[in-house]
Order: structure tokens, then sequence, then C-alpha cells
């Protein structure tokens, strides 16, 4: 039997503005095993970004439980939280999000200084991330000196170089051109048959057909 | 160290801002080092100019008896005598006693004449004074006293106005129209406080028994007495106006009969007002310190909003608040140190050439030549106030910048 690394239940989530309360979620249960390969698909607006700052530990549930990898993470304080992310979870973005003042090295090398890893021992193992993500030649260029797609490649070693069990990307096809997205949703079909947990947030049915399992937003619940 | 070299990096990435708050520090410390400097130069210059002289001199003058008492009837003078010096120099916790008569008279050297302050003198005046005179000179000795010798040691203010240069020993001196011999002349001095009515430099000394041949006194115009301990001053000062009142038959509890003036109390006044003006100084400094410190917060608030975005990547990515705080107040101490070390060489090497500048004027015969004092304190104040202008510069900004919502930073344009 799998092990289930995400496990949601019941969850809701208000935000309160002003006076006016915000329901993003209401009733979500999900469970997504160990080696999954997920594709979280819905409008904008559906509810599905917030779905992903759940899963990714970047916010609670206001009702509900979430458990990450047996642990329920819906009762962590702020600072467990973002050991949690650096833990168990690999982001990879639709802006990328890289330092622009930071060479590709130290982009990569980033998640491993939050766990107060050693200069050589973090350079030498995002080093080994970005040659096998074809990006040996690039590693002191900064990240305005790449590519759309060189960047997410950038990004997706960045959220590989700890070795996390999850990978969320939220819509990480968004800004490329067709040709760079679909190196990219190769590269996660990659990880996916590597026996990583892949997590893709999108819009695009055409990126959610890559997934195992489709997982249907709209309106802040799940489509059954 | 990790964080550290990260912080140097990002730095070098946004030169232009490190720059303009590294220059702002670096002028608080340089404003807070100089002023702190003047302050402490000018009160180590006044103790060293007190050192010199000494600051343990009691001066006694005649006083008037304020209730009747036996022969005495109130209000009335009591003259202090060479007998009340002699009996005084028995008491305890005295080093050295003299008395003295002031007088002004006209002194004629070869063709120049001035009108000048005398004192006649005993030969331990020089223990009371500490008057140095220079090379192969001297001042009153015993002999001359006993000789009642017509010799005088003359004020460097007077050899000035009478156009000594050479050294004048064995020449005459007229003092009032009666020939003096010169035995030496005074060493310029500094002296901010003196025991006299005017600075020793304008003085000019005779032996007290030469003047007594000339004048016959029947009072002196004061005694003058250097005491050994400061702590026991009081009993000193009961015990003299004790035996005063015993030699002229007054009441031994009555203050009024002799006038103390103690120089060390007007040396506790003026260090006082050195200490007062120091601090005043380091809060003008430290002002502006803090002024550079408010130039850092708001730097770095602007630098946290903007920075928003990052922040939330890197709190995706594993940052902890408690992380982020400590980065943006490291960042702000790193600044503060770069630029608060700029500044401290700065002044350093300034005050090391204005200490070189040869500075001429009368007010220096009063104050000596102040240096700037860059003591263990000063620089240990500069160091207290720009670690705590680093810190706070430092702390709002981080404690705003991990307040932000990672999920909320990542959508931050």
């Amino acid at each position: 039997m799998s092990e289930k690394i995400i496990q949601i239940h019941d969850v809701g989530k208000t935000y309160h503005t002003g006076k006016i309360d915000f329901e993003a979620l209401r009733n979500i249960n999900l469970e997504i095993e160990k080696g999954d390969y997920v594709a979280i698909l819905g409008p904008s607006g559906s509810g599905k970004s917030t779905l992903m700052h759940i899963i990714g530990c970047l916010a609670t549930p206001t009702v509900g439980s979430y458990f990450l990898a047996g642990k329920e993470v819906s009762k962590f304080t702020s600072n467990d939280l973002a050991k949690a992310r650096n833990l168990y979870i690999g982001f990879v973005f639709q802006k990328f999000n890289l330092m622009p003042q930071m060479t590709v090295l130290d982009n990569v090398s980033l998640p491993l200084l939050y766990r107060g890893i050693k200069t050589e021992e973090r350079r030498s193992k995002a080093k080994e991330v970005l040659e096998q993500l074809g990006l040996a030649s690039h590693l002191m260029h900064r990240s305005n000196e790449l590519s759309g797609g060189q960047q997410q490649r950038v990004a997706v070693a960045r959220a590989l170089v700890t070795n996390p069990e999850v990978i969320l990307a939220d819509e990480p096809t968004g800004n490329l051109d067709s040709k760079s997205g679909e190196g990219v949703i190769n590269l996660f079909n990659q990880l996916h048959e590597g026996g990583k947990t892949v997590i893709l947030v999108t819009h695009d049915t055409a990126v959610a057909k890559n997934a195992n399992r489709i997982i249907q937003i709209q309106d802040g619940t799940i489509r059954v | 160290m990790i964080m550290l070299r990260e912080i140097i990096k990002e730095l070098f990435y946004e030169q232009t801002r490190a720059i303009l708050i590294i220059l702002a520090v670096a002028w608080g410390t340089f404003a807070i080092v100089i002023t702190l400097a003047v302050g402490d130069g000018l009160r180590l210059n006044f103790v060293q100019t007190m050192s010199d002289i000494g600051s343990r001199i009691l001066v006694l003058t005649s006083g008037t008896s304020t209730k009747n008492y036996q022969g005495i009837l109130a209000n009335q003078s009591i003259k202090l005598t060479k007998r009340d010096a002699k009996a005084i120099a028995d008491l305890p916790n005295l080093s050295s006693v003299t008395w003295r008569y002031n007088f002004q008279t006209k002194l004629r050297y070869q063709d120049k004449k001035t009108y000048a302050d005398l004192r006649a003198v005993t030969p331990e005046y020089v223990l009371v004074h500490k008057v140095k005179t220079g090379p192969k000179q001297r001042f009153i000795s015993y002999l001359d006293q006993k000789k009642m010798s017509s010799v005088i040691v003359l004020g460097s203010d007077t050899a000035d106005r009478l156009f000594i240069k050479d050294n004048p020993v064995g020449n005459i001196v007229y003092v009032d129209n009666h020939p003096f011999t010169i035995i030496g002349v005074m060493q310029k001095r500094p002296q901010m406080i003196y025991a006299d009515s005017v600075p020793d430099r304008w003085l000019n000394w005779i032996p007290s028994s030469t003047y007594e041949l000339l004048n016959n006194p029947d009072k002196v115009d004061a005694i003058e007495v250097r005491y050994k301990d400061v702590g026991l001053i009081e009993q000193t000062k009961n015990s003299i106006q004790k035996l005063i009142a015993i030699n002229h038959g007054a009441d031994p509890s009555d203050p009024g009969i002799v006038d103390f003036q103690d120089v060390a109390q007007k040396q506790k006044k003026i260090n006082n007002f050195f200490i007062n003006m120091e601090i005043f100084l380091g809060i003008v400094g430290g002002l502006t310190l803090f002024l550079a410190g408010v130039g850092i917060a708001n730097v770095m608030y602007a630098s946290v909003k903007r920075a928003t975005r990052q922040i939330g990547i890197q709190m995706a990515l594993g940052a902890t608040a408690r992380y982020v705080v400590f980065r943006y107040i490291m960042e702000s101490l790193v600044m503060t140190v770069i630029g608060g070390v700029i500044g401290m060489v700065v002044a350093v090497v300034f005050v090391y050439f204005i200490n070189r500048i040869p500075l001429q004027g009368q007010i220096l015969e009063w104050t000596g030549k102040p240096e700037l004092s860059l003591s263990f304190l000063v620089l240990s104040i500069v160091v207290l106030v720009l670690g705590v202008t680093g810190l706070l510069a430092g702390l709002f900004p981080a404690l705003k910048a991990a307040k932000i919502d990672p999920a909320e930073a990542l959508t931050y344009e």
C-alpha cells in the first residue's frame, strides 16, 4: 500500500477583508500518495492558488486539517511552517522568482542556506543539480542573462536541491513560449518517472493532461 | 558567516544605497568622535595643567569676628601674622606653609619700566606653588631669607614686559628705586585657576624678610598652605581656625575669624564644568549619529518594501521570520560598522593633523595647548552609540520584514 504524503480533510479558507469575508475554499478533501503526479486544474479565481498555498505550507486553513508527511502542519507556527516548506516542498513559480542579484549557482543553493548547510556543500549540491538539468555552463550567470526556459529550469533546480518530498509547481509554463513550456513539462514528467511527487497547479488543460490524476477545482470546491 | 557573505554581496548589488548609508554613518561617527575628543581634550588639558601646579592649596586671609568673645568684639578684623603662620606649620596634614605680603610697585630694568604685582614670600612658597625657574636660576633661598637679601624672581609676564630675553641672572631690577638682583625668571606655564588673586606669571617675588626690613608690617596679607590629604581638609581647617582664635583671643567656634579659599574646590568646579561640556558635546555628536540612524532606518524601510517579493521568495524557500529579522539587523549593523570604522579612521587622521598645528594666542597662556583626545572612554562611547544606532535602525524594518505574509508577498509587484 502506498504512503499518503498529503492528507487534506474538510479544509476551508476564509479571507477577512474589512467587513467582508471571502470564502476561497470550502470542504476540501484530498489525498495524494507519494510518487503521484497530480494536476490541480481550475480557472482564475477558482481557489486553486489558495489550495496551492495551503499544500505548500505558505498559508494555513481556517478550518479542517492538513497532514503533510504524517504531520499536522495546519497547526504549525510560522517558524515550523518555514521549516516544513524547506524540508518537504520544492516550489516552482510561474514568474520563476529567482533572486536577480544572485548568480544561478547562488540561487539554487539558497534553500540549503536556510538549512544551515555550509557554503562548500551548498555549492557542490547546487552544481550537481544544475549539471543534471543541463545548466552547467550557466553557473555564474545572473538570472536576467538567461532565457525564460533557462530561468524556469534554474527554478526547478532550486526546487530539487533540497531533495523534497513534493514538487509544487504553480503555472510553471505560464510565462514561457510553447517550446520552452514543453521542455519544462518534460522535466516534470522525468521527475515523476524518477519517483518524485509532482503537483502542477494550472488553468491549462493541455498541461494538466500530463499528470496521472486531475483534480478540478471551481468556486472553492473540488468537482467530483 | 554564511549570512554575512550574502549581505555583503547584496550591498555590492545595491551599491548606491549602501554607499549613502555608509557615508551618513561615517559622518555621524566622525562628528561624535570629534566633539567628544574636543571635550575630553580640554578636560584632560585642564587636569594636566592642574597637576603641574597642584590643587591641594589652602589660602588663608584675615577675617572678621562675628560675635563678642572675651576681649574681642563682633565685627573686629582679625589680622593674620607671621606668628600664626609659624604656629600653623606645626599642625598635622600640612606639608608646607608660607606667608606673603602683597604690593604693587614700579619695576625698572635698564631703561624699561613697568608696574607689577609683587609678593614678599618665604622660601617655602616654592613648595606650595611649585614655581619653576629657568636653567641655572633659582627661587628665594633660606640664605636669602636669613640675610634679608635684595634678590628678586621675576614672573614670566614681567620678564616679557621688560624685554628680558637672555638669562638675566645677576642683573639689577629696581623695585621702587631699590636695587634687587635677579636670581631667576619663572618658567611660563598655563594656569586656568590660581591660589592668588592673579595668575602666577603676573607676579614677582622677593624675600619676606627683606620686605619686613623695609616696611615693618604688622600683619601678613595671606598665609598659604599645601596640605597632604584632601579627606582631612575639614579637620585641618578647624585646627587652623582654633589656632588662630587662640592666638588672637577670639572665639574658636567663630568661622568668621579666618577666610579659607580651597584651590581644590575651584578645580572641582571647573572639572565638573568640563565634564558637563563633554556630556553636552557628546549629546550633540550623538544626535548627529542618531540622525544618521534615522536615515538608515528610512532607507531600510524602503528597502524592505522594495524587497517584499524577494522576502516572500526567501520565506517560501524556508527562511524563517527569525532569519529575516536577524538578516536585516545584520545588514544594518554591517553598514553601521563599515561607516563607523571609516568615520573613526578619518577622525583619528584628522585629530593627528589638528594636534600638530602650532596654535598661538593669548588664550593658550590660560588654557595651555589642548590636544584632541581619543581616549578609550571616547572610543567606547562611540562604539556603544554606533551599536545601538545600527541595532535600532535595523530592528524596526526587520520586524516589518518578518511580518510579511509569504503567500501575499509572492504576488507583490
